[in-house]
């Protein structure tokens, strides 16, 4: 606290017990705004001072620094990450509605195999009991045949309803893979304000977080990076093929 | 028949294995990464090898690169499914004496038919 303040407070203490004392409330009330006004003033201009400092500090790294690039990270990195989570929730959005529907046109299909079964088996069991007319049977052997046809069909179709399941849950590989890139990026985002604040404090010898290689601007980029699953609208949307079809082409051009 | 299945997620291994199974091929077993795949494959018996690309420790480029240099291994059929779709990548996988080459997300009929494309090459 200031010297200046430090009287200002003991003068307007000393009036706000007098006040009290004398049972002037009013006047007891105003001193304490008028107090409560001076501390908020203090906490402004410290923030003020923060903000200035902080902003001259990302002023002097300059835009063209290799390790915090304020720039890069604004313009492209966290529209990047916006994108990959949009696309994760789109991504598993579309996998829980192609699970659901081959689960519900595959449950109408087990259903019926199930439900004729016991019904045929019911009959059949009336039939060693000799519970059966000729005419009946006849009209058993019938709904048999009928049904042993359904089901060889009715089987092939739930099948690929469970396969349709099955590859509607290879969202978790792609949208892992794309949420792990985000992290990566959150993270070296938290180090550099981190660091940044200590800088504006006035910390020196401070060791620069370093950029994790996935986020390291495409010319850096050593050979050995991967990209992992094609977000539309990233970065990582360049020079790639367009799904199986052209992967096909491609090797196909290169005598396979 | 005895498959490999490499991968570092344990969903898309349960995946490959599943429709592998529904192919007819029952003798499947796993690896998450190529850094526990290759002593696997070299104990012998394995007849094909299904991988990934982007996996910690050994990646599926260089498990394959491994494969091809191992004089026990170099002839092993190899079917790469990965989401690494850059083109680069794709030649790369080529040069290195890949077999097939899936991108993610795909579907069971394109490994099927990836599959009997590789085998009808090896029986020709």
């Amino acid at each position: 606290m200031l010297e200046k303040n430090r009287k200002h407070y003991l003068s307007e203490a000393q009036r706000l017990i007098q006040c009290i004392e004398d049972g002037d409330i009013s006047s007891a009330d105003q001193i304490i705004d008028s107090m409560t006004k001076l501390r908020e003033s203090e906490l402004f201009k410290e923030l003020g001072t923060l903000t200035r400092d902080l902003h001259d500090t990302i002023k002097n790294f300059g835009v063209s620094d290799m390790d915090i690039d304020l720039k890069e990270l604004t313009e492209v990195q966290i529209p990047d990450a916006t994108e990959r989570i949009n696309y994760v929730i789109e991504t598993t959005e579309k996998a829980a509605n192609r699970t659901l529907e081959a689960v519900e046109q595959g449950l109408p299909l087990a259903i019926d195999i199930s439900d004729r079964a016991n019904y045929l088996q019911d009959r059949w069991e009336k039939f060693k009991s000799r519970d059966l007319t000729v005419d009946q049977f006849r009209e058993l052997s019938q709904e048999l045949e009928s049904y042993l046809l359904d089901t060889v069909s009715n089987g092939e179709a739930l099948r690929e309803k469970m396969n349709e399941a099955l590859m509607a849950q290879e969202f978790q590989d792609i949208t892992g893979q794309i949420l792990r890139k985000v992290i990566e990026m959150v993270q070296h985002v938290e180090e550099s304000l981190v660091y940044l604040v200590k800088m504006s404090a006035g910390a020196t010898d401070l060791e620069r977080p370093k950029r994790p290689v996935s986020l390291s601007a495409k010319t850096s980029k050593s050979d050995d990076e991967l990209d992992g699953p094609v977000v539309p609208g990233t970065s990582t949307a360049n020079n790639v093929v367009n799904g199986q079809d052209e992967v096909d082409d491609l090797l196909s051009s290169l005598g396979f | 028949m005895q498959i490999l299945i490499v991968d570092d997620f344990s969903t898309m291994r349960r995946i490959i294995k599943n429709l592998l199974r529904d192919l007819g091929f029952t003798n499947t077993h796993e690896a998450d990464d190529g850094t526990s795949a290759l002593p696997m494959l070299q104990k012998g018996g394995f007849d094909f090898l299904v991988t990934d690309w982007n996996m910690p420790g050994m990646t599926g480029i260089d498990l394959l690169k491994a494969v091809r240099s191992d004089p026990g291994l170099s002839s092993l059929p190899v079917l790469m499914v990965t989401a690494e779709a850059k083109r680069d990548q794709i030649v790369e996988a080529a040069q290195a004496g890949v077999n097939g080459y899936i991108v993610k997300p795909f579907t069971a009929v394109t490994l099927q038919e990836k599959i009997e494309k590789i085998f009808e090459r090896i029986d020709a």
